[in-house]
């Protein structure tokens, strides 16, 4: 039974990882990144090149949070800060165009089929008790805990960090003051395509390399934040280990359901809890 | 100090301000008072660059800060405090602050929150609390907080009484008073509230309809039968 | 005078086409897939750009038109006709329980709720032994009227040519009448429509029940014209696909989903198959560029020449 809640705690850490960069996105710019989960994929794409060069896998973490930044940099200032005069439909079909590109690009350079990626962390499961512990997925939560723990001294404690907070929670007031913006948005962007690599980069192992892996993930992401109240970082964090140990649990008991139920749970959630499970944060709807 | 010449200024197809003329001269707190609609706070957003001028020019300091951007305007001397406060609910007191303070140095942000502390130690008491708990004049306190972390020589203050009990009102009123007189700190106010914002003012313009209707000193103002009728609604003379 | 003269020409041209491709039946396969693709858009183009709703489960509505229609056909042995009409019912009633949500979500919200209930959908039919589980439908004979088999392109040209022409003067219709205006009304101040008594409500989810109609009646088209369905092809990829096709062929306009459709089939040929995921990308960047500076897609880019047609003779 702990074995199921630690699987669960794994595969509910790649959802919030990806979870808290939708967030992060959304409560700085407003925008619902669609391509989120792409852009891990894209990532890991990149990580891949190493691994094919034989770059020994723990290095790949780097390589992917670097790229992830420098896109997220390029991406902002390149796109981004042109679509922020869109409306909000343009806004979701430039995300969804991204989509559309960054799949196009991996699948004309490595194709569709999928492509094997090794786990960074080799070796027997640790067995403590009667709980089996697969050593990439301690990796997966520790990995995830780090990051996490990054990000709350970022947004917590540094200058730049609290300035974002401050525009998402009130951009007028934000540019009154002279914050720069754009300079933070770009920011923003950077941080959380960094995340969205390393979201990639846990995933591939489990499910293999190729152009449409992260979709699944992606859309658990977005079930995960709007558990989490959709506006708040620990909501996300929250919302998705939740998310992926319910599932695991259904996984193992009605397996019939597995896939189908979180995919119910959302709208009942959307409908019936408009400020998710969490109740923070305004209601962002009709 | 602050110059206002011939500004035109105002939101898509509508120009709302016209042919704006304020000098500051030796003033230290001068207010620009008006009815709701005659572009108070258009004016202020003009200042700050919220709202783009279309003509005209505003210097402050001898410089030309017309076409500045709105963080340079920030960064160069003038703190907007906006109508309606717009705090960070979600930050505590002292983050709230610190994003005042956001193009200060670390000491100069450790100073700044000790004076404003000074002036209003109930927010010494709520530091590390959310800025959503406070109350109405709580808040307004650490908008102007906030505004003066900045280090400004120029704060433009727009429509502080907004919602806040006279006793409340009356009281940051005077802390403002006693910030110019004893800072140097220079004090655009844009008010409804008239009275008081006269009893503060050592010149004060009235605004109607986006222009300039009547300017001059408090007391004669207070005894103008034009300002009496304006303010009952009267037409632009 | 100059443009029904070309409309006429064009007409003309639309008629003879399959005749003068008869030897490569593939390049008429590919207009046909154009056709069905382009009933499906008029759908999305109502319900996105009249309605202003954002909906990510198109693909699914075509899935469940087309299945319900190669079910009853194969399994009932029903006549084709009943089969298409009730892929389209069936399709219709889904959309129904879909506006319901609608009711009150909105923008992105709606969007994920609709990426959500669509991917159940998906995964229902995966699941389902009559749907053919994971190895999908095969063999799903064609549309048969009165011992006439639509088998051969052309004859399926000609079908679907019939159908699209009916979509698309019930939509002209539709707009030009009282729905139509309530749905611009609700798109761009849903408090004003509101305001002048328009029941929200009952178009919202009107919108939801011809769009999806519309899509049934693509995905029944399709599934007796490709004779294999597949899960896999009706997912969010192809969701996202006919959004995009939306926007870039002219977001609101009555012909953007045909000019949308027809650039989105048929450029991908000029690219070979070992560059097909080129053109993916190319869609990509054309659907930001028609995002940033083309908002009514490439259909303002027509109604500019129809501007130069209008124009006197003699003037330049």
């Amino acid at each position: 039974m702990f074995s199921l809640i630690f699987r669960g705690l794994a595969t509910g850490s790649i959802y919030s990882l990806t979870a808290v960069g939708i967030v992060l996105i959304l409560s700085t710019t407003n925008v619902m990144n669609f391509a989120q989960g792409d852009v891990g994929m894209f990532l890991t794409y990149i990580a891949f090149l190493f691994i094919a060069r034989n770059v020994p896998p723990y290095l790949t973490l780097p390589v992917v949070v670097v790229a992830g930044i420098l896109l997220g940099v390029v991406l902002d200032r390149g796109l981004m800060i042109r679509a922020r005069r869109s409306s909000h439909l343009g806004m979701v079909m430039i995300t969804l165009a991204l989509t559309m590109i960054l799949e196009g690009i991996v699948a004309t350079f490595f194709g569709t089929i999928p492509l094997y990626f090794p786990p960074i962390a080799q070796g027997d499961p640790l067995i403590i008790g009667s709980v089996i512990m697969d050593r990439q997925n301690i990796l997966t939560i520790g990995v995830a805990l780090l990051i996490f723990l990054i990000l709350f001294i970022i947004l917590y404690r540094t200058k730049i960090g609290i300035a974002a907070r401050s525009i998402a929670d009130d951009e007028y007031g934000a540019t009154i003051l002279g914050v720069p913006i754009n300079r933070i948005t770009t920011f923003i962007w950077a941080l959380s395509f960094g995340i969205a690599g390393i979201a990639g980069l846990m995933t591939a192992p489990r499910l293999s390399l190729e152009p449409s892996f992260m979709i699944v993930v992606q859309l658990k992401a977005f079930i995960a934040a709007v558990l989490g109240g959709m506006g708040s970082i620990t909501g996300a964090i929250f919302g998705g280990l939740i998310l992926g140990v319910l599932e695991n649990f259904i996984a193992y008991y009605i397996p019939s359901i597995k896939e189908s139920f979180s995919l119910i749970l959302v709208v009942v959630v959307l409908l019936f809890l408009p400020n998710g499970i969490f109740g923070r944060r305004e209601a962002r709807r009709a | 100090m602050l110059r206002i010449i011939d500004l035109v200024s105002g939101y898509g197809p509508i120009d709302v301000l016209h042919d704006i003329n304020i000098d500051f001269k030796d003033a230290s707190v001068v207010s620009v008072l008006g009815a709701n609609g005659a572009g108070k706070s258009t004016l202020l957003k003009t200042i700050s660059h919220v709202v783009k001028p279309r003509k005209g020019s505003i210097i402050f300091d001898g410089v030309d800060i017309t076409h500045f951007e709105p963080s340079q305007i920030a960064k160069n001397g003038i703190a907007h405090v906006p109508e309606g406060r717009h705090i960070f609910p979600n930050l505590t007191v002292k983050d709230n602050l610190l994003v005042g303070g956001y193009f200060r140095s670390k000491k100069e942000n450790e100073e700044s929150m000790d004076f404003v502390f000074s002036l209003f130690p109930v927010l010494k008491e709520r530091v590390n609390q959310q800025a959503g708990t406070l109350s109405g004049g709580e808040a307004q306190m650490l908008a102007i907080g906030r505004g003066l972390m900045a280090k400004p020589k120029l704060l433009l203050l727009d429509e502080p009484s907004l919602g806040l009990a006279p006793k409340i009102v009356s009281e940051i009123f005077h802390v403002i008073r006693t910030l110019a007189d004893k800072t140097g700190l220079k004090v655009l106010l844009v008010e409804q509230n008239a009275r008081k914002a006269l009893d503060i003012s050592d010149y004060a313009y009235i605004l109607v309809l986006g222009r300039i209707a009547l300017h001059g000193n408090p007391e004669d103002l207070k005894e103008n039968e034009e300002v009496k009728k304006l303010y009952l609604g009267g037409k632009y003379v | 005078m100059k443009k029904k003269v070309i409309s006429i020409v064009l007409g003309i041209l639309v008629l003879i086409t399959p005749i003068i491709l008869r030897s490569k039946p593939s390049l008429i396969s590919y207009l046909n897939l154009v056709m069905i693709y382009a009933i499906a858009v008029e759908g999305l183009n109502l319900l996105l750009g009249v309605a202003g709703q954002i909906s990510l489960g198109h693909a699914a509505f075509m899935a469940i038109g087309g299945y319900t229609s190669a079910i009853l056909v194969m399994n009932l042995h029903l006549p084709s006709f009943i089969g298409i009409i009730a892929g389209v019912i069936f399709a219709a009633f889904f959309g129904f329980l879909i506006g319901f949500p609608s009711l009150r979500l909105k923008g992105f919200y709606l969007a994920i709720a609709t990426m959500a209930l669509s991917t159940a959908i998906t995964d229902i039919i995966k699941r389902l032994q009559i749907t053919g589980s994971d190895h999908g439908l095969m063999n799903i004979p064609p549309i048969k009227v009165f011992n006439f088999s639509f088998s051969s392109e052309i004859s399926k040209y000609y079908l679907f040519l019939a159908f699209l022409v009916l979509v698309v003067i019930l939509i002209r219709n539709f707009l030009r009448g009282k729905g139509g205006m309530a749905l611009k009304a609700m798109r761009d101040s849903e408090f004003g429509a509101l305001a002048c008594g328009i029941n929200i409500s009952y178009y919202k989810i009107l919108a939801f029940v011809i769009s999806s109609a519309l899509a049934g009646l693509a995905g029944a088209l399709y599934a007796h014209s490709i004779s294999y369905l597949h899960p896999m092809n009706f997912g969010l990829g192809l969701s996202i696909d006919f959004l995009a096709i939306t926007i870039i062929g002219g977001l609101g306009t009555i012909f953007g989903p045909i000019l949308g459709s027809f650039l989105w089939i048929i450029l991908p040929r000029f690219f070979g198959t070992s560059l097909e995921s080129m053109a993916t990308v190319l869609f990509g960047v054309i659907l930001i560029l028609v995002v940033l500076f083309l908002p009514r897609g490439l259909y303002e880019i027509v109604e500019k020449f129809d501007r130069i047609l209008k124009r006197p003779v003699g003037e330049k």
